[in-house]
């Protein structure tokens, strides 16, 4: 079985699959990009971060994985909706838009350390976004899915 | 920004409604084009018309030289009537074998007494034609013409309203089937796109089939639409002309003559936003050179001179520069919506679009193009731009649609999770 991939590893993914993509910190095991992705009508520029981790490293794939949030245009919520007022997303601070996007089921082997972000999260991003025009469009949410309570959920992202 | 999303699509060839907004504007188009099946009533509502005309007894017995389609039905761009969604005009010639200076009514009136007891809800003499009104809203006007050129076709009609003198009625040339012959030279269809304009219709029947856009089922037989960019664009902008009519008691601008503007404007090859642009452009262009001069917009036949297709309409000057005016902000805003950096938000188009074609129809196409969308992405067929666009394949539920090929990454399934707070 592959193991984790490096950070290195990651950016030098990144460049190669998603030019447009910048890189816009990188210390030690942590990365963080901006880029634009304009998966139906809308340009959405979106922050990826992540910090890989070491091999010795045993964590949760929740707690490690990466953490996409879109910085503009702001997400449009919508109160009472029967998918929540903003579908598939992690609330990860105070203010009603500190979410970032939940794309893969933890608890599957949707995503590992192993897994290449170009590959799976950009696309996922991509995936999550046309599914947000589509749902804020005709309401219905039709990338597939599903919800948890994840207060439940040890060493989700909070 | 213009990414590359004509770059993938079955087969490796080109997608030429790859693009998310030509896709849209192709629902549109199917879904206020005449449906394959009711194409194929008209055809057979035209053979049993002609059959009833020179039939034995008939006061046009054996006096049918020749019946064709004449009009949006000759050049394949029916739509549905202006201000309604399910209702279709659709207009043949009956080409008559009669003596020459017979009046104009008595033409209309000898066709009118030939279908009085024709069984259908109505049959009403008009101006030029006699109008047959079937019960499920389909409508068939048959005018009757005359041969008189050397040329193919060349013809005159009858022009008699019934609340005017006979002095002022008249013969007015024609050439409706040599005018559809020109049609289709400047526009003939092209595969990829016919292809992938066909996939989406069939996609689009199946969701209807089951009034639920989200399920689909494998149509026994799959229509297939042999179209261009070109006649698509022009059926949108008949459609936006429908619209913007309605609301206004006045005469509207001729089908014939948009569909003269856009066999001259074709373009082979061209994306169908960029076409529908076009052709509104060229059509509020020639209106502007006209009232340059003060003059009105004059369309003629290609093939016949004396064949003129705005003797009707304009009728005045301010008619056509509302009109020009209003095909000029249709363009603009598709031109925004083509550059993608305004931020026009998909649910911020929805009421633009539904400006231009109509609430029920854009409702029903965004809502099929939003599940074509969902079953694409739940089954991993979508590709990527290297934008990140989305490239999603015709018809990703109904023909079993393999991965766009030269996507810039692989779709891989995975479950969108994440909390549901209200």
């Amino acid at each position: 079985m592959r193991g984790p991939l490096t950070i290195v590893e990651q950016i030098e993914a990144m460049a190669a699959t998603w030019p447009s993509f910048r890189l816009v910190y990188h210390q030690a095991e942590q990365a963080i990009w901006h880029g634009e992705l304009c998966p139906l009508f809308q340009p959405f520029m979106v922050e990826v971060r992540y910090r890989a981790p070491l091999v010795v490293e045993a964590l949760n794939v929740r707690s490690i994985q990466p953490q996409v949030s879109v910085l503009s245009p702001q997400l449009r919520p919508r109160r009472h909706d029967a998918e929540g007022k903003l579908p598939h997303v992690y609330y990860v601070g105070d203010g009603p838009l500190d979410v970032i996007l939940c794309m893969f089921d933890p608890d599957s082997n949707e995503w590992s350390t192993s897994s290449s972000l170009a590959e799976t999260t950009i696309p996922w991003a991509a995936n999550w976004l046309a599914s947000y025009e589509g749902w804020r469009t005709t309401g219905e949410w039709t990338g597939g899915g599903r919800h948890l309570d994840v207060t439940q959920l040890e060493g989700a992202p909070r | 920004m213009d990414d590359n999303w004509g770059a993938f699509g079955d087969d490796d060839q080109p997608d030429p409604l790859a693009d998310p907004l030509d896709a849209l504007l192709a629902d549109v188009a199917i879904n206020v084009q005449l449906p394959p099946g009711l194409h194929k009533v008209a055809q057979d509502r035209y053979a049993a018309v002609r059959d009833h005309i020179g039939r034995r007894g008939s006061p046009l017995e054996g006096q049918v030289v020749q019946f064709y389609p004449q009009g949006s039905m000759a050049i394949d761009a029916t739509i549905s009537t202006r201000g309604t969604d399910e209702e279709y005009d659709l207009d043949v010639v009956a080409e008559l074998d009669l003596r020459r200076n017979l009046p104009a009514a008595a033409v209309l009136d000898g066709l009118l007494n030939a279908l009085e007891d024709y069984p259908v809800r109505r049959v009403t003499r008009q101006t030029r034609c006699v109008t047959l009104t079937y019960s499920d809203g389909m409508h068939i006007d048959v005018t009757p013409s005359r041969r008189v050129g050397v040329r193919e076709f060349e013809s005159v009609i009858f022009h008699a309203p019934p609340d005017e003198p006979a002095a002022r009625h008249r013969e007015v040339p024609m050439n409706a089937f040599g005018f559809a012959q020109w049609y289709r030279s400047r526009a003939p269809f092209e595969q990829s796109f016919s292809r992938s304009y066909s996939h989406r219709l069939n996609d689009a029947l199946s969701a209807r089939l089951t009034d639920e856009p989200i399920v689909h089922e494998v149509l026994p037989q799959a229509p297939v639409e042999l179209k261009s960019a070109t006649t698509v664009a022009l059926q949108l902008v008949k459609r936006f002309r429908n619209i913007w009519s309605a609301e206004r008691e006045e005469r509207y601008p001729p089908s014939v003559m948009l569909s003269c503007h856009a066999g001259q404007a074709a373009m082979r090859g061209a994306r169908l936003s960029d076409m529908l642009i076009r052709e509104a452009r060229w059509t509020a262009r020639a209106i502007r050179e006209a009232a340059a001069s003060r003059g009105m917009l004059d369309v003629r036949n290609p093939v016949m001179r004396d064949d003129c297709f705005t003797d009707r309409w304009p009728e005045n000057q301010r008619q056509q520069m509302d009109f020009a005016a209003a095909l000029e902000d249709f363009a603009n805003g598709l031109e925004l919506l083509k550059q993608r950096k305004f931020g026009v938000q998909f649910e911020d188009m929805q009421p633009w679009l539904k400006r231009y074609f109509g609430d029920r129809v854009v409702g029903r196409s965004v809502k099929l193009f939003v599940a074509r969308n969902g079953t694409a992405m739940r089954s991993s067929s979508q590709g990527y731009t290297r934008r990140g666009g989305l490239v999603i394949p015709a018809a990703p539920a109904v023909i079993g649609a393999r991965p766009a090929s030269a996507s810039v990454v692989a779709a891989r399934p995975h479950t969108n999770m994440g909390d549901r707070r209200r």
